[in-house]
């Protein structure tokens, strides 16, 4: 991938990001809505979340924009550092490895949850 | 020399001049890093949901969810996520050229809107930032 194709890349996935993030924050931690805040770790809210196809769509998109977003950022601050400066495909071989492998166990949790309703994937 | 002019890791800290613009570069960048290792962290903590009620609950005890000194640490997150948040849309505004004003020829005498013109931006979202922050932590520490 052109480098330039790759930053314009990050600063997408940073807007889809700031508003999914932003949303994620929310719902986590403030308790505006019911199962919100602490009650969006409950199970049953968890899962309600979990087999519903709206969510999953959601979570695989976050899940991409921020491994994508973050993985891409942390190389640009390690090929600065000199030692790796000369090594910058090792860097970006390393990185996108462990991003696929984090977005695999991703995917793999975000199909897998056991679904609230029987017969919904 | 070129090389007299690498200022290395250093210079992440002293390179060039120390204006607001600088901190707020040194802040996104440890925001931006803390939040790789957190979504790395993340990632493996909600897995265990994909095992059934009792690894989920587990897993959320073994992280301390609900103790008073992890909801302080989670405040601090939420810190680092607004504060990254609102100054990577100040850098993407600033990247794609919105509301920073036309690109002029930098001489005597400047135009007073060169600097004003991007740096309301800062004021703007970091304001919106910390009317967030203040409401956010009502939630995280009075009506949770
Ligand atoms: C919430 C919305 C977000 C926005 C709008 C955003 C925006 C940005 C922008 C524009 C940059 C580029 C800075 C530059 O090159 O001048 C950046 C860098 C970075 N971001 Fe984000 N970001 C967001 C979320 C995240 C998240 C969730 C992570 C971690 C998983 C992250 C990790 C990083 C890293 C590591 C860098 C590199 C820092 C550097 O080069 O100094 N960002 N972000």
């Amino acid at each position: 991938m052109r480098e330039g194709v790759a930053w314009a890349l990050h600063l997408f996935a940073g807007v889809i990001l700031f508003f999914l993030l932003l949303f994620h924050v929310t719902q986590m931690h403030v308790a505006l809505f019911p199962g919100w805040g602490e009650a969006a770790l409950e199970w049953t809210n968890v899962l309600a979340r979990a087999g519903a196809r709206g969510w999953k769509i959601l979570y695989l998109l976050f899940l991409a924009a921020a491994l994508y977003h973050g993985f891409f950022g942390l190389r640009n601050v390690l090929i600065e550092i000199s030692f790796l400066r000369r090594r910058v495909n090792e860097v970006t071989i390393v990185l996108s490895a462990l991003g696929v492998i984090l977005f695999a166990y991703g995917f793999y949790t975000t199909l897998a949850t056991p679904s609230p309703m029987p017969g919904l994937p | 020399m070129a090389r007299n002019k690498r200022l290395g890791i250093w210079g992440w800290i002293f390179g060039g001049r120390h204006n607001v613009e600088r901190f707020l570069y040194t802040l996104h960048r440890i925001t931006g890093v803390a939040l790789v290792f957190y979504l790395m962290a993340h990632i493996l903590v909600v897995g265990s949901r994909a095992f059934g009620q009792e690894a989920w609950e587990n897993a959320m005890r073994l992280v301390g969810a609900g103790n008073p000194v992890v909801r302080v640490l989670e405040y601090l997150l939420v810190i680092a996520v607004v504060f990254h948040a609102t100054n990577g849309i100040r850098l993407v505004l600033g990247e794609l050229g919105i509301g920073i004003g036309r690109p002029r020829r930098p001489v005597y005498p400047y135009p007073k809107d060169s600097i004003r013109k991007p740096r309301k931006w800062i004021l703007v979202l970091e304001g919106l930032a910390t009317v967030y922050l203040v409401v956010a932590a009502y939630f995280f520490f009075v009506r949770h």
